[in-house]
């Protein structure tokens, strides 16, 4: 962090407590209200673009509801690791980012972005908010020196990118496939060879939100689109706060970052669906060819998968804990989807002749 | 700058007095102490004090205010009969007469404007992810807008109940000629469904269910899903719950607000109420999403609740009826066209790229955890 930045910040800080002899001569229902102006600095994990519009957004909204006396200040990217430690160090404030980056750390962070054949988007908030699953999100960041909270999701995506249908398991035995996250070890699990997506030579790839497949040329490159989703369910967005600072905010100030996240979080949903159903339509208006694959291939690669994500996770004794409960929120959450909007989805299509 | 390597050490001392202006307090003269009046307003709900998800709603609004304003804005919470009647709420809202907000489903208001079933919502309509999309994205805001600034207000989102279960009977629903005859509690544009099918649909605030249907009065319930209705003890008295409904996919509480008061927040006020009331969206749909299947379970194994499938034919019978009450409604004025044209747009976009991401998805995945001993059992249970 630069000085000139320190010093801009000492100017911006206010002060708790001065003038409350002044204060008291206000006549009630007056609120006397003693402000500090706090400014945090937010890094970004990474330099995607989603990460700065996303920032832009939350900041605008924090120091709207603040009246200006909390403020969230870009300070620029890191990795991943590289700008959470820099968090937990306090030398800065709190990290942008997607959970799952921070893997190195601990395994069990990708249960806080995205699970192979795991919980969508609304499912995953329900975890969070209702299912315990913040409790454990704040045990496993603890020990890193960071407090997460949601800010935000990109959401479902299909299984992938293919030349041709996806029938069997052989079809992509050995094959290098591009993916990212827990999503390697659930392709390395059906016999296929995960590679970040600039490693070339790519056999398939999984999706990584239809509009950013056609920005990366995917969609030109596949004529086949596997659904449903198989890889990555979700991709939960966090800001990860130095866990002392968080502890020293008050509770208005608590009040005020976690409500705006959530709202965000709302603003990031309905213009990722907007923005795939609209890019779903382009696709298959432009050629695009769905192939769903079968039942029992889909049970057979969730399967593996399962098996695989327990072996990772068991290295890890949070990880281990946190895999159970995740896997217990799953499996009540799926038969309620199931009855409610899966079928919905599907048997209005059906109604509508869609 | 004090930096310290390791990764769970606390933040330099130095470094955060320093950004919160602890440090240079004494050199900082410029007072941080503002005097704000305490803007006050009543809010008023539809609901019964208590009532799992959907009064939580407001409460949890009325505390994010309260606590977000530090004082200057003042939010007075009162549940349905605690101040006024359930349905009472919308006129005190309009005038400004005992009442600066509601937290209500908008269908509650169809006897002044049919097009307000849109911004609630209809049979084979939008999931919960899905009309706030078209509320936020698809112009559904803008409309919504212009129907309530009719009657003085102006709605928000404020929470979603999600996919609803399509209703408890007495005996199950095999075809539709099942449905004639009986009298069901059943509110907005789904009680055309029901009238359609030689049904008496009757419309009662949530609280005055269970005395209705402990007395007789109705013989029919839909309320809202297992969350809620195992709160009221439907299954004590019917015991055929049937699914997925078709006509509630995704149920939107709202926040309708006197549009004068609106106009005189300051921006602050005015973002921290579209604030909370975003995170509410999330929130209250959170809660659903993740109670639901436990309290139906519970139903199941403890009441002994039987829960059937719609037949496809009687889905799609359904949906040739609700087509035609679109069709109607169109015609009732150049408005209610607008909103029926632009949500039976949105929803073709939609409905596709659902079925394949959603739909597909979902199903397949619980099918598969079915076949695992640590999936939830009780499922298989269902009748199809």
């Amino acid at each position: 962090m630069s000085e000139r930045r320190l010093s801009r910040r000492q100017a911006l800080s206010g002060q708790v407590g001065l003038g409350l002899a002044g204060a008291a001569a206000l006549a009630a229902p007056n609120v006397a209200r003693a402000q500090s102006s706090r400014a945090l600095a937010v890094v970004a994990m990474d330099g995607a673009l989603e990460y700065s519009a996303l920032l832009t957004r939350l900041a605008e909204r924090v120091a709207l509801v603040s009246r200006g006396t909390l403020r969230l200040e870009a300070a620029g990217a890191n990795a991943p690791v590289q700008a959470v430690q820099t968090v937990a160090n306090g030398n800065a404030d709190a990290a942008l980012g997607r959970p799952d980056t921070l893997m190195p750390l601990d395994p069990a962070f990708g249960l806080f972005s995205s699970v192979p054949f795991g919980l969508d988007p609304r499912e995953f908030e329900a975890w969070v908010q209702h299912g315990g699953g913040q409790r454990d999100w704040d045990d496993l960041a603890r020990a890193q020196g960071i407090k997460p909270v949601l800010v935000g999701d990109f959401g479902s995506t299909f299984g992938g990118w293919f030349q041709k249908p996806f029938i069997a398991r052989d079809d992509i035995a050995n094959m290098r496939i591009a993916t990212e996250g827990l999503g390697a070890v659930a392709v390395e699990a059906a016999g296929a060879i995960p590679v970040v997506l600039d490693g070339g030579g790519i056999g398939a790839s999984v999706s990584f939100g239809l509009t950013r497949d056609m920005g990366l040329g995917l969609s030109q490159a596949f004529p086949f689109l596997v659904t449903p989703s198989l890889f990555h369910p979700q991709r939960a967005i966090a800001l990860q706060f130095n866990a002392s600072l968080w502890d020293s905010l008050s509770e208005e100030e608590r009040m005020i970052l976690t409500t705006c996240c959530e709202a965000e979080t709302e603003a990031m949903m309905t213009e990722r669906l907007d923005l795939e159903m609209r890019a779903f339509g382009d696709l298959v208006r432009g050629g695009t060819q769905s192939a769903p694959i079968s039942d029992a291939l889909y049970a057979e690669l969730a399967g593996l998968a399962h098996d695989a994500l327990s072996e990772r996770f068991a290295a890890s004794p949070i990880g281990a804990s946190i895999w159970l409960n995740y896997q217990d929120f799953l499996s009540k959450v799926s038969g309620w989807s199931e009855v409610g909007e899966g079928l919905f989805t599907v048997k209005r299509a059906a109604a509508l002749g869609m | 700058m004090t930096k310290t390597p390791s990764k769970t050490s606390q933040p330099s001392t130095g470094r955060r007095r320093v950004l919160t202006g602890l440090a240079l307090a004494p050199a900082l003269a410029a007072p941080a102490v503002h005097a704000q009046s305490t803007r006050v307003l009543t809010l008023v709900t539809t609901w019964p004090r208590g009532l799992p998800g959907l009064a939580a709603t407001p409460e949890r609004f009325t505390n994010r205010i309260n606590t977000m304003s530090g004082g200057t804005l003042k939010i007075d919470y009162f549940a349905a009969g605690e101040k006024m009647g359930a349905f009472d709420s919308f006129d005190a809202v309009r005038q400004g007469n005992g009442a600066d907000m509601y937290h209500a489903c908008e269908y509650y208001w169809q006897g002044r404007d049919r097009a307000y079933n849109f911004f609630t919502t209809v049979p084979f309509g939008l999931t919960a992810q899905e009309f706030s999309t078209w509320v936020e994205r698809g112009g559904g805001q803008q409309l919504w807008d212009r129907l309530a600034a009719n009657y003085n207000i102006k709605g928000f989102m404020c929470g979603n109940t999600g996919t609803q279960m399509g209703g408890w009977y007495a005996q199950p629903i095999r075809s539709l000629s099942d449905m004639r005859g009986i009298r069901i509690r059943i509110p907005g544009l789904a009680a055309d469904i029901f009238r359609a099918l030689g049904a008496e649909p009757v419309s009662l605030p949530g609280g005055q269910i269970p005395a209705a249907l402990f007395s007789g009065e109705i013989d029919a319930v839909e309320w809202v899903g297992p969350y809620n209705d195992l709160e009221f003890g439907v299954h004590k008295v019917l015991r055929h719950y049937m699914y997925p409904g078709f006509h509630e996919p995704g149920t939107c509480a709202a926040l309708g607000i006197n549009l004068q008061t609106w106009n005189s927040l300051d921006a602050a006020q005015q973002a921290m109420i579209q604030a909370a009331c975003a995170a509410e969206n999330r929130t209250m749909l959170a809660e659903y999403s993740a109670r639901s299947g436990a309290a139906l379970n519970q139903m199941q194994v403890e009441y002994g609740t039987q829960v059937h499938r719609f037949a496809d034919d009687v889905y799609n019978q359904v949906a040739e009826i609700v087509a035609d009450i679109m069709s109607g409604l169109s015609s009732e004025s150049p408005q209610t066209a607008e909103v029926v044209q632009s949500f039976t747009a949105f929803r073709a976009q939609m409905a596709p790229f659902a079925r394949q991401m959603t739909g597909e998805t979902v199903t397949r995945r619980a099918a598969y955890l079915r076949t695992r001993a640590e999936a939830n059992q009780v499922f298989d249970d269902i009748v199809d």
